[in-house]
C-alpha cells in the first residue's frame, strides 16, 4: 500500500544526495540542482564601506554564502617588538621619506622575509561560530574548518604579497639641525612604528566555498581600507594621527588574486546502469555549494591572477580522489579565469553606502 | 594571551591610533533632532541564512553625519540572528520535559570603536542572560520535550557613545539588548515556532531638557545626549500586556510627583517604544508570509531544486 504522503522535495537532499545529484547531472545538457551548468559560478554581490568603526569593510554574498569583513588598523611601535632588526630594504624605494614612490610593482619587490611576515602585521581570522549553519553552533571555539580557512588566507596573503610593507610604515625624519657628524648622530629617516591590520571575517551564512567568499571579502575590504596620516611626535614620543579624510591614504594592492574552488562528482557504483559502458564517468563542478561539497570526495582550489594581461597561477590545491589529470587542470584554469573576470566586473561596480 | 586556534597578531601589543587635536577637527557631538516620542528607523529582514531554521537581520539606522572624518561616530546598530532547532538533546544531556533554550550574543571584533578580540567577556554573557530571560517569557517550552533550541545573535556594528569606552555600558547596552530581543523574535517567527505573542523591546530614558526640566524620551541614542539620568529597557508582550524582561539603571523615585518623573513613567516610555517596534516586526513578518504563500500553491516551483524524475 503506497503512503498517502509522498516524500517532500526538500527532503531529497537528505535521503540520497548522491542519487539526486547524479539524476540532475546526467541530463543532456547536464544541470546542477541549483540550475547551473557544471562550470558556472554563482553570482557575487558586494557592498563596501558599510561598517562605521572599520578602516575598511565589505559584505560579500556568493549564492547562499554571506561573509562580512572588517579591517581595523592599529599602531605597533617598534619598541614593542622584542627582536626588532633595523632593515633598510624599503628605504631604497624612497626618493624622499615623506612621499612614496609611484613606480611599478617591480621596484617594490621585497627580498627575504618582509616585516609583514616577521612581525605578523596582517592578522586574518574568520569566525564560523555565528550560527551560520547547523554544523557550526554559536559560542564554540574555532573549528578545524575555521582554523584551516584562516591559515589558508594568511598563506595566500603572504604568497601573493598583496600588501606593501611601505604602506604600513610610520617613518620619522629628524630635522637637519639635529645632525652632528662629530658626535655620530645622523639624520637618517628611521621606522618608528608599523600599522597592523586586523582582518576579521564573520560568516553569516554558510553556503559552500567559504574560502573563496572569504578571500573576496578580504580583498574588497583591503581595497576599501583607509589609513589615516600618521607621524611620530617627538615631544610626546608616540604616534599621532590626523582625523582628516583628505590626508588619509588607501592601500596599494599588488595584483588581484581570485581563488576558485571546484569539486569532482563521481557517481556511486550502484547508480550506474550496467548496460552503460561509461564506467568512469565524472563531472567537474566549479564553485560548489554546501550540498555539492558534501557529495564530492575530490575537491581543490586554484588561485589565478590575470592582472596586467598576464595569466599566472599563484596556488593550486587538490585533495581526495584520483580523477583529475593535467588536461582537466587546464580546463579548470580556464574556468578560474572566467571567475577572475566576473570578480573584476563586480569590483568595478561595487556600491558604497 | 596567545590563542592557539587563531592567528595571533604581532608579538608586542598594538595600540589603537591616537588622533591629534587640531582646531579643524574639534569634535561636535550630534544632538537629538527627533521628537521625544519618535523612534529611529528600523530595517528588518528575515530569511537570510537558508540553512538555519529561522534568521533575521535588523538595522537601527541613524542620521547621516554632516562632515566626513576618520573618527566617525554613529548610533547605528546592525545585528544578525540565526535560530537552529528545535533539535533533539544530545545523549549526554539529562532528561527534561521542557524545551531547553540557549541564547547568546556575540560581538564582532570590529563592532566597537576600540577593537576587541574574540574572547567573550562579561558584557556578552550579561546580554545573553537577559536575552534568554526575555525569550523564555514568549516560548511554550512544553511543546517540545527533550529538545533544544539555539539562538545566536551577532553584533556587526554596535552603538557608539560619547565616552571612550571599549564595550558599552548604560544606554548603548540597553539599545543593543532591545535590538537583540527584536531580531530574535523575528527569527523565531521566521522559524515558525509557536510563541505566546509577538515580543518586542524598547528603551526609555529621562534626560535633562533645554530649560532645565526633565524630559522623557523614547529610543535614546547614547551619542546624542551628554547626560542621561535614568534609563530602562523593557521586553513587552503587547496583546497580553505583559512585561517579560526589565532592566534599568540610574536613579528615579517610585512614583511621579509634581515635576519629578518617576519609575512608572520611565517604564511607560519603554513600553511605548516597544509598541512602536512591534508594529515594524509585525509588518515585516506579514510581508514575508505573503511572499512565501503563493509559492506553496505551485509545487513545481517549490524551492531552488528542480523537480525531475530520478531513475535509479
Amino acid at each position: 500500500m503506497p503512503s498517502a504522503d509522498p516524500i517532500p522535495v526538500s527532503a531529497m537532499p537528505l535521503v540520497s544526495p548522491s542519487a539526486l545529484l547524479h539524476a540532475h547531472l546526467k541530463q543532456s545538457p547536464p544541470r546542477r540542482p541549483s540550475n547551473r551548468v557544471p562550470s558556472e559560478p554563482r553570482a557575487i554581490q558586494l557592498n563596501v564601506g558599510s561598517l562605521t568603526h572599520c578602516n575598511g569593510s565589505s559584505l560579500v554574498k556568493v549564492g547562499a554564502t554571506t561573509i562580512v569583513c572588517g579591517v581595523r588598523a592599529e599602531i605597533l611601535p617598534v619598541s614593542e617588538i622584542p627582536s626588532f632588526r633595523v632593515t633598510k630594504s624599503s628605504d631604497r624605494n624612497r626618493s624622499k621619506p615623506v612621499q612614496r614612490k609611484d613606480g611599478g610593482e617591480g621596484s617594490d619587490d621585497e627580498e627575504g622575509y618582509s616585516p609583514i611576515q616577521l612581525y605578523n602585521l596582517l592578522v586574518p581570522n574568520i569566525e564560523l561560530a555565528t550560527g551560520c549553519s547547523p554544523k557550526h553552533p554559536a559560542g564554540t571555539a574555532p573549528s578545524v574548518e575555521a582554523q584551516s580557512i584562516s591559515q589558508r588566507l594568511l598563506s595566500l596573503l603572504h604568497t601573493s604579497q598583496l600588501v606593501k610593507t611601505s604602506d604600513l610604515e610610520v617613518i620619522y625624519t629628524p630635522p637637519e639641525e639635529s645632525q652632528d657628524l662629530e658626535l655620530g648622530i645622523n639624520a637618517d629617516p628611521e621606522i618608528k612604528a608599523y600599522w597592523t591590520l586586523y582582518i576579521d571575517m564573520m560568516c553569516i551564512s554558510h553556503g559552500g566555498s567559504i574560502f573563496d567568499a572569504a578571500w573576496l571579502a578580504l580583498f574588497a575590504a583591503l581595497k576599501d581600507c583607509l589609513l589615516p596620516q600618521a607621524w611620530w611626535d617627538i615631544d610626546s614620543e608616540q604616534v599621532l594621527c590626523s582625523a582628516a579624510v583628505e590626508e588619509a591614504r588607501r592601500l596599494e594592492l599588488r595584483g588581484m588574486p581570485v581563488p576558485s574552488s571546484w569539486g569532482v562528482f563521481v557517481p556511486e557504483a550502484r547508480l550506474l546502469d550496467m548496460q552503460d559502458e561509461q564506467l568512469d564517468q565524472y563531472w567537474i563542478l566549479m564553485d560548489t555549494d554546501a550540498f555539492e561539497e558534501g557529495t564530492c570526495e575530490e575537491s581543490g582550489c586554484i588561485t589565478v591572477d590575470c592582472s596586467n594581461n598576464t595569466d599566472s597561477i599563484l596556488r593550486l590545491e587538490k585533495s581526495g580522489g584520483a580523477v583529475i589529470e593535467i588536461e582537466q587542470l587546464e580546463q579548470i584554469a580556464g574556468f578560474a579565469k572566467r571567475r577572475w573576470q566576473q570578480w573584476r566586473d563586480v569590483l568595478q561596480t561595487a556600491s558604497g553606502p | 594571551m596567545s590563542d592557539r586556534r587563531r592567528i595571533n597578531g604581532p608579538p608586542g601589543t598594538t595600540q589603537p591610533p591616537r588622533f591629534a587635536h587640531s582646531p579643524g577637527s574639534a569634535r561636535a557631538w550630534p544632538e537629538r533632532a527627533r521628537k521625544p516620542n519618535e523612534l529611529r528607523k528600523i530595517f528588518l529582514q528575515t530569511g537570510l541564512v537558508p540553512s538555519a531554521s529561522g534568521s533575521a537581520y535588523l538595522e537601527l539606522e541613524s542620521s547621516p553625519e554632516p562632515k566626513p572624518t576618520i573618527l566617525r561616530t554613529s548610533s547605528t546598530i546592525k545585528l544578525s540572528c540565526a535560530v537552529h532547532g528545535p533539535k533533539p538533546l544530545p545523549r549526554t544531556a539529562s532528561f527534561s520535559p521542557n524545551l531547553q533554550l540557549s541564547a547568546s550574543i556575540k560581538f564582532a571584533p570590529f563592532a566597537t570603536r576600540i577593537r576587541q578580540g574574540y574572547v567573550p567577556d562579561s558584557t556578552e554573557k550579561d546580554l545573553g542572560l537577559h536575552l534568554e530571560n526575555a525569550l523564555k517569557g514568549v516560548l511554550l517550552p512544553d511543546r517540545w520535550p527533550k529538545s533544544a533550541i539555539d539562538i545566536a545573535v551577532t553584533v556587526l556594528e554596535g552603538e557608539d557613545d560619547r565616552e571612550e569606552g571599549s564595550r558599552f555600558t548604560g544606554i548603548g547596552l540597553f539599545n543593543l539588548l532591545a535590538a537583540a530581543i527584536n531580531v530574535s523574535m523575528a527569527a523565531l517567527a521566521d522559524a515558525r515556532i509557536d510563541c505566546l505573542d509577538l515580543l518586542a523591546a524598547g528603551v526609555g530614558a529621562v534626560v535633562p531638557g533645554k530649560d532645565g526640566k526633565l524630559v522623557r524620551i523614547l529610543d535614546p541614542a547614547a551619542v546624542e545626549h551628554g547626560e542621561i539620568l535614568s534609563t530602562c529597557v523593557v521586553g513587552y508582550l503587547p496583546s497580553r500586556d505583559e512585561v517579560v524582561e526589565m532592566w534599568s539603571y540610574g536613579s528615579a523615585p517610585k512614583q511621579s510627583d509634581g515635576g519629578v518623573i518617576g519609575y512608572d513613567e520611565l517604564a511607560d516610555s519603554a513600553i511605548a517604544a516597544a509598541r512602536g517596534a512591534q508594529t515594524v516586526i509585525q509588518a515585516v513578518l506579514l510581508e514575508s508570509v505573503m511572499r512565501s504563500q503563493p509559492a506553496s500553491k505551485q509545487p513545481a516551483t517549490r524551492g531552488e531544486m528542480n523537480d525531475i524524475e530520478m531513475n535509479t
